[in-house]
């Protein structure tokens, strides 16, 4: 089955290159890396990498470069797209994982929960934040699940076709849960290992956006 | 009839049931959710009730929320007015937001058609 990743990034230069030659070397070809507005040589060296690159002119958030990303992989006729964080938290020998659990169960997403094994090493903070969102996403799509912010996920491509997101920042992982529940579409959630490192933790969420993730999430529940 | 009644008493409530029309004129045209319809007939109604029947509404106001003067019981719903005001105008933001990203976003995936 054709599966292309697609990885948002935003000033991440450092990382973007091991992280696309890793993926070729597990036989992943159709690599997107949507640069979101990035001030550093993010888009050219994944570029020079072999990846497709497709720019925002200027950042408009991890929710916006995640949703071009899969219109990109829909119209490239991708029938599994999987986004992967680019700052390297997530391992490219996951991929597999994900996407056979996407195959084999018949599953429209298949998230890699952080959670769900206890050898990774979260931080505290990330642990307590990542609890709250799950529990509005419950309130938000009726849901529950153990890692609802992970960016490590695999679609179908019937959940390409039908799922839009319009949160620009981290509160579009809770959409996603959201819009595939609301066309009933089948979720699931299997365990990856996560490697944080002090690059990866300055480049996640953070407890200001933590903050607003949340509060963006509560405003979208209950006014929308 | 309307001659007890002063100015405000009867502008307040008009200017309620244009902009409650409006509400459902967008909600008919799918730019509001039931829910916003819903909360949005509330509150205007409510401040239409308040303005017709003053007296009445403060009574009920400062038994219903326990606050004895009237005039804390206005402040205390013209608090949560306001902090609804509030969030609407961030839902707003954000819809403009979202219109932005949209434009980066095709502007992005012209890239892929080229390709």
């Amino acid at each position: 089955m054709k599966t292309v990743i697609v990885i948002p990034a935003y000033n991440e230069e450092k990382n973007i290159r091991s992280l696309i030659v890793s993926c070729q070397l597990m036989g992943y070809n159709d690599i997107i890396v949507v640069d979101d507005g990035s001030d550093d040589s993010t888009a050219e060296t994944a570029k020079t990498a072999g990846a497709v690159i497709l720019s925002h002119v200027i950042n408009r958030g991890v929710g916006a470069a995640t949703q071009t990303g899969l219109e990109a992989a829909r119209r490239m006729g991708a029938e599994i797209a999987v986004t992967i964080d680019a700052d390297g938290q997530h391992q490219a020998k996951d991929i597999k994982i994900i996407t056979d659990a996407l195959i084999a169960s018949k599953n429209d997403i298949v998230i890699g929960s952080r959670f769900l094994t206890v050898e990774n090493s979260i931080p505290r903070v990330r642990k307590i934040f990542n609890s709250a969102a799950n529990v509005i996403t419950f309130f938000l799509a009726g849901v529950y699940l153990t890692d609802t912010q992970s960016g490590f996920k695999a679609f179908s491509k019937r959940a390409l076709e039908l799922i839009q997101i319009t949160a620009n920042g981290y509160e579009f992982s809770s959409e996603i849960i959201r819009e595939a529940k609301y066309f009933r579409l089948r979720i699931a959630e299997v365990p990856v290992s996560v490697i944080y490192t002090p690059y990866s933790l300055s480049k996640g969420q953070n407890l200001a956006t933590g903050i607003t993730t949340i509060f963006k999430l509560i405003i979208r529940t209950f006014m929308r | 009839m309307f001659s007890n009644f002063s100015l405000y008493q009867l502008l307040v409530p008009l200017f309620s049931i244009i902009l409650i029309a409006k509400a459902v004129s967008q909600f008919m045209r799918l730019k509001r959710t039931l829910r916003e319809l819903l909360v949005l007939c509330f509150i205007w109604t409510g401040i239409s009730v308040v303005a017709f029947f003053p007296d009445f509404s403060m009574y009920w106001l400062s038994t219903f929320t326990g606050i004895k003067s009237g005039i804390n019981a206005i402040i205390f719903f013209t608090l949560v007015v306001l902090v609804y005001g509030l969030l609407q105008l961030l839902i707003k933001m954000e819809d403009n937001e979202r219109v932005l990203t949209e434009l980066v976003r095709k502007l992005a995936l012209r890239e892929l058609d080229k390709k």
